[in-house]
């Protein structure tokens, strides 16, 4: 215990020693969140927040039903346009709707015989990531319409419609809500990643060699390791919120456990692939161009700052394969609340299925010389 | 008592006999040492004893226990330096002598060490800011944190200035005073002489030869060596003429003939010298060295 204290307490030593890894790991993530930020838009200022198309077909619709497509005018995130179907439809294809909502001219019969009225939501699979997010909060404006409706008919009610489970805060997505969660999953990940160069230093060094000769076991040296790196990781995060909140009032909506949970969660599962990087990599210098060439399309791919509706259709499959991405999706559906592109059940699925791949890969790769 | 035992240890890599059926014992309490030029397979000899190699057969035995049992509990009681130094830049010595003291059950207090090192005044800098020899002897007081019976020491002082190397032949002397049992590999001729009680030599993976420095060089010369140089344009080879010269050999302009009736052969080759009213100069006698031993059995020059 001693020992894997003292070699914790040492890994630590030694980073908190070296400035480059100090300004990556703390300045660089802040620095991005700085930028961005300005961006994209300070606290408050929703003109500038991320919004999304919406196309709404109300052709034929009475009079006396126009209040439940105006529900939609007031989400803050939609900019809602109004249109025949046809044309709605080609908007969507050309990519200039997310979902096209399609109201039946009989709407109101049905709910005054309290029939279920169908509701209409085109999108378009190819664009499965930001399809899903809208679709989300689309079906949750119905559902509340739909409470409403069914129980007390107030149109107040309807209009402050939380998206939050726990009724926290009306869903007010702005840019930077978008952005925090997405440079803390970057920061994980360059965290993880770039273990591969301790490690490098380590083995080009003999620093591993060394340690071997000792009676230190391997599984205490693995242990202190990771230990660090959680450490560091729990460090930056609190770091990162800590920033948003005081620079644009941030709120974490969701809980901190479940945070805490997914950001060790991440923070392994991108140790485990820094380490098979780091087996691959025969020295110092093509550790660093190696992790780069993970790194850079990870960071732009993945959905961390660059949102996924932006990413070319031919490049989505590789999103959709990349780690990263779902630990963003995780950290965003448990900081903000907000529905997800996916579920958090398959964000954490695909992560822990990651890490259970690179940990197997890591360990028979790994080389002490 | 045995601290030591190898027999017929073989280690292959790529097809290459790194280690070419060793066998040797050490002694308790002794200084042995590994001779032999870069390549001769010592590291790897000394490697497979640390436990950080398998070797492919042969057995091998340190402080009583076996290296493929009782691997975990051998490196309680050994220490180990190896050849690369570089240990952890950005922790101060002191902290890595208290980091590696934290692995073993029992370990010495890292200020008395240092103190025992000549590195008080370094303890807390940063290893990065250590000089070559401090380096290699906080190496060494790693080594020595676990207070070991045994010590292996792979080739402490390369790179070394020449009194760095002194300062820390020093410190293997004391080791050698308190009784502990020290395992160095060297390709230092002058190292291995001065400090081990025993040395093996070794070369292309098998050991030519295992004695004391001394019966080193009896064994393998009997003939003694008169060395001197000679006026430019002489050649070396009318030194034939001189009753009792077995050998010549010139070296860098000095001619050095072999003999093994010395004395009767200096006092012809005066006479000799008179006669030719030929100036030697620079006239001395010397006892074959290591250096010779190693020519002799290898056919080439350490450093080669």
């Amino acid at each position: 215990m001693t020992a894997f204290l003292k070699m914790t307490q040492a890994g630590l030593k030694s980073f908190l020693r070296d400035r480059s890894g100090l300004f990556w790991s703390f300045f660089f993530p802040v620095f991005f969140i700085v930028i961005f930020g300005s961006v994209f838009g300070r606290a408050g200022n929703r003109d500038q927040s991320l919004r999304f198309q919406i196309g709404l077909v109300t052709t034929g619709l009475p009079i006396d039903a126009a209040w439940i497509p105006d529900v939609f005018k007031k989400v803050p995130v939609f900019t809602v346009h109004e249109g025949a179907l046809e044309a709605e439809k080609r908007a969507l294809i050309r990519g200039d709707r997310r979902a096209v909502v399609v109201f039946p001219p009989d709407l109101i019969d049905h709910i005054q015989i309290g029939q279920p009225a169908e509701i209409q939501v085109y999108y378009d699979p190819a664009q499965e990531q930001t399809s899903r997010t809208v679709v989300g909060i689309v079906e949750q404006v119905l559902a509340g319409i739909d409470k409403g409706l069914s129980g007390s008919p107030t149109l107040l009610q309807v209009r402050q419609m939380p998206v939050a489970p726990d009724g926290a805060r009306e869903l007010n997505l702005r840019g930077i809500d978008y952005l925090l969660p997405g440079i803390l999953a970057m920061t994980i990940m360059q965290l993880g990643l770039f273990t591969a160069i301790p490690i490098i230093n380590m083995r080009e060094k003999g620093i591993l060699k060394r340690l071997r000769a000792t009676p230190l076991p391997r599984s205490t040296l693995v242990t202190s390791q990771i230990a660090q790196r959680l450490v560091i990781g729990v460090i930056q995060t609190f770091t990162i919120i800590a920033i948003g909140m005081f620079l644009y009032r941030f709120r974490v909506s969701g809980s901190w456990l479940a945070l805490m949970g997914v950001v060790v969660l991440g923070v392994l599962t991108f140790i485990c692939i820094g380490a098979i990087l780091a087996s691959i990599a025969r020295t110092q210098e093509s550790g660093v161009s190696l992790v780069q060439l993970v790194n850079l399309p990870m960071m732009f791919l993945s959905g961390l700052f660059i949102p996924m509706e932006f990413i070319p259709r031919y490049l989505l499959p590789v999103s959709q394969a990349l780690p990263a991405t779902y630990l963003a999706d995780a950290l965003r559906a448990i900081m903000l609340s907000a529905p997800s592109a996916h579920s958090l059940t398959t964000d954490l699925a695909v992560i822990v299925a990651w890490l259970l791949g690179s940990l197997f890969l890591a360990a028979r790769l790994f080389r002490w010389e | 008592m045995t601290a030591i035992l190898v027999e017929n240890l073989v280690k292959t890599y790529n097809g290459v006999r790194a280690v070419d059926g060793v066998s040797f014992t050490v002694e308790k309490g002794e200084i042995f040492g590994l001779l032999g030029p870069n390549g001769a397979g010592k590291t790897t000899t000394v490697e497979i004893l640390e436990g950080l190699r398998a070797a492919d057969s042969g057995r091998a035995e340190v402080l009583g226990m076996d290296m493929r049992r009782d691997g975990s509990r051998i490196k309680q009681c050994v220490g180990v330096t190896l050849q690369t130094a570089t240990l952890m830049p950005n922790l101060t010595a002191r902290e890595l002598l208290d980091l590696f003291g934290s692995f073993y059950p029992r370990s010495l207090s890292p200020d008395d060490l240092l103190a025992r090192l000549g590195l008080e005044e370094k303890r807390n800098a940063r290893v990065q800011t250590l000089s070559g020899g401090q380096q290699q002897r906080l190496a060494v007081a790693l080594a020595l944190i676990n207070d070991p019976e045994l010590v292996f020491l792979d080739e402490p002082t390369t790179g070394l200035d020449p009194q760095a190397r002194r300062s820390l032949w020093e410190v293997i002397g004391d080791m050698h005073r308190v009784g502990k049992t020290v395992f160095l590999t060297t390709h230092y001729m002058e190292e291995a002489e001065r400090l081990c009680d025993r040395i093996a030599i070794m070369d292309h993976g098998r050991i030519l030869a295992m004695d004391t420095p001394r019966g080193l060089v009896q064994a393998q010369f009997t003939e003694r060596a008169i060395q001197f140089t000679i006026p430019e344009g002489v050649d070396p080879a009318l030194f034939a003429q001189v009753p009792g010269v077995l050998r010549i050999v010139t070296e860098n302009g000095d001619v050095v003939l072999y003999s093994e009736t010395v004395q009767r052969t200096l006092s012809s080759l005066m006479e000799w010298a008179a006669a030719q009213k030929m100036e030697l100069d620079d006239i001395h006698l010397r006892r074959a060295t290591l250096e010779d031993v190693f020519i002799k059995l290898t056919g080439r020059r350490i450093r080669d």
